[in-house]
C-alpha cells in the first residue's frame, strides 16, 4: 500500500510536471519550469499476474490541484476514493450504497510517504531519494529503487510520454517476473481553464 | 463497589463470555440416517453436494471484505486459479497491487511466490491456502454420510483422514451452507454460498460468506467481480 501510494502519487507528480519529465529526457533538468495548478484525467489500469490467465482491469480517474491535494479514484471493480489534502491522506470504500472509511494497512504509512512526495513536487524528480531515473531514446523513463527494500516491491517503474503534448500516455509498475500494473491515461486535462475544481473534491465522499 | 463485588461480576463476566463463545461454536449435531433411500436420491443429494465445488480450470476474482472480530475491517481483492489438481491464489489491494501471492501444487507443496507483510510468515500461507481449500475444493469422498438433520434437511458428512468433518447443506436455490468441525468436533469455519448466478454460462454464486472461528476469528464477506472458465 505504502509503494503503491508512492506510485500514484509519482504518477500524479508526473502528469503534474509534465515540462519538468520532458526536460528529463533531454537531460536538461529545469525546475518549476511551469505553473501548474490542477491536472485530471481518467485511466485504465491493467494488473498482470502469473497466476491470472486474464489480466484484472480497473478503470478510474484522478484530481490534482496544487499545492498538494489529490483525489485519486477507482470506479471499478471496487468503488474507492484516496484522498489527500493538506496532509490528511484517507481512504473510502463504498460497501452497500455508502462510502465507508478504511482503517487498514498501510494508512499510517502513507503518513511518511506523504513528507517524500512533498519533496518531489517542490524539485526535481532527478533528485529523488526514493527512485535513480534514466530516460531512454524511445520516450521511456525508467524509475529503480534505491532502496532494497522497496526494490524488493516494486522492481521498476516505466513512464511513457505522449510525444508532443508531454503529458503521460501510461506508467507500468513492475512488481517481479510476470507481474505488472500498467495504467493508461486519457482525456488528460492540465490547468483546466473557466473551472476551478472545489476543494470539496478531495474531503470525505 | 467493593473488590469483592467487583471481582464477582468479573467472573459472572467471563462466565458470559465463555457461555457466548460455546453457542458461536456449537459441536456437532447429530445427523439421522434416512430411514429408506433409494439409490438413485443417495446419488441426486451426492451430486448437489458436489456441485457446490467446481472442477477443471477456472479463474475467480473476488471483491473481499475482511474483517476481524475487534471490527476492523479490509477490503482486498482476491484471485483463486483452479488449475486441475494446482490450487493458485493471490491477494490484492484494492489498488491492483499484491500483497501475496502462492501455489498448491498438485503434490500438495505450498509455494509462496510473494508476501509483502504482515502476509509474510508460514502461519499466514498455511491458514490462507487451508481456507481457500475449504472454500474451492470439495472434500474427498472416501468417507461419506448422506443423512438428514432433526428438521429433515438433507446433508452430506464428510470424514477425511486427519478427523476434519464437514457438512454440507444445498438449498433447492442453489445457496448451500458449509459446516467445518475439527476432530474433537469443535465448530472451526462456516461458509454461506448465496444463490447462483449465471455468468459465461456457468452458475456461480455471487455471495460468500466465510466465517472462521476462534480466539483470531475472522469474517471474509466475498463478491464475485469475474469468473472465467478456461
Amino acid at each position: 500500500m505504502k509503494s503503491l501510494l508512492t506510485v500514484l502519487l509519482l504518477c500524479a507528480f508526473v502528469l503534474m510536471t509534465q515540462a519538468q519529465v520532458r526536460a528529463q529526457a533531454q537531460a536538461q533538468v529545469q525546475k518549476n519550469s511551469i505553473s501548474v495548478e490542477s491536472v485530471q484525467a481518467y485511466f485504465t489500469q491493467e494488473k498482470q499476474l502469473p497466476i491470472l490467465a486474464r489480466p484484472i482491469i480497473s478503470k478510474g480517474r484522478f484530481v490534482f490541484k496544487a499545492p498538494g491535494s489529490l483525489r485519486w479514484e477507482y470506479f471499478s471493480p471496487i468503488r474507492t476514493v484516496l484522498l489527500m489534502d493538506d496532509g490528511h491522506i484517507s481512504k473510502f470504500i463504498k460497501r452497500d450504497g455508502k462510502f465507508i472509511e478504511e482503517h487498514g494497512m498501510g494508512v499510517d504509512s502513507m503518513r511518511i510517504i506523504l513528507s517524500e512526495i512533498t519533496g518531489w513536487l517542490d524539485g526535481d524528480i532527478t533528485d529523488t531519494p526514493t527512485f535513480r531515473v534514466q530516460s531512454r531514446d524511445d520516450g521511456f523513463i525508467i524509475l529503480t529503487p534505491r532502496d532494497a527494500t522497496l526494490a524488493k516491491i516494486i522492481s521498476r517503474i516505466e513512464l511513457k510520454l505522449l510525444d508532443q503534448s508531454g503529458l503521460m500516455e501510461s506508467v507500468t509498475i513492475y512488481e517481479g517476473p510476470g507481474s505488472l500494473t500498467r495504467m493508461m491515461f486519457s482525456a488528460t486535462v492540465l490547468n483546466e481553464k473557466g473551472r476551478k475544481i472545489p476543494q470539496e473534491s478531495f474531503k470525505k465522499p | 463497589m467493593s473488590v469483592k463485588h467487583k471481582n464477582i461480576v468479573l467472573v459472572l463476566y467471563l462466565l458470559l463470555l465463555s457461555s457466548c463463545t460455546v453457542f458461536q461454536t456449537p459441536n456437532l449435531p447429530e445427523i439421522i440416517e434416512w430411514q429408506s433411500m433409494s439409490e438413485s436420491t443417495h446419488r441426486q443429494i451426492q451430486q448437489k453436494c458436489e456441485q457446490n465445488y467446481f472442477q477443471g480450470h477456472y479463474q475467480f476474482v473476488h471483491s473481499i471484505v475482511f474483517e476481524r472480530t475487534n471490527g476492523l475491517s479490509t477490503t482486498v481483492i482476491g484471485v483463486t486459479v483452479i488449475d486441475g489438481e494446482t490450487l493458485k491464489t493471490g491477494l490484492l489491494g484494492v489498488e491492483g497491487f499484491v500483497l501475496f501471492e502462492a501455489v498448491l501444487t498438485k503434490e500438495k507443496e505450498l509455494v509462496v511466490n510473494r508476501a509483502l507483510p504482515p502476509f509474510d510468515n508460514s502461519e499466514f500461507a498455511e491458514g490462507l491456502m487451508r481456507d481457500v481449500q475449504i472454500l474451492f475444493r470439495a472434500p474427498p469422498d472416501d468417507n461419506l454420510f448422506i443423512g438428514h438433520l432433526v428438521d429433515g434437511t438433507p446433508v452430506c458428512r464428510y470424514f477425511q483422514q486427519e478427523g476434519q468433518i464437514t457438512d454440507i447443506i444445498v438449498h433447492e436455490d442453489g445457496s448451500s451452507r458449509v459446516n467445518v468441525y475439527d476432530p474433537s468436533y469443535e465448530h472451526i469455519r462456516t461458509i454461506i454460498t448465496g444463490s447462483r448466478i449465471v455468468v459465461n454460462e456457468e452458475m456461480i454464486p455471487e455471495t460468500i460468506e466465510f466465517e472462521a472461528y476462534g480466539l483470531r476469528g475472522y469474517t471474509l464477506n466475498m463478491t464475485l467481480i469475474s469468473v472465467d472458465k478456461m
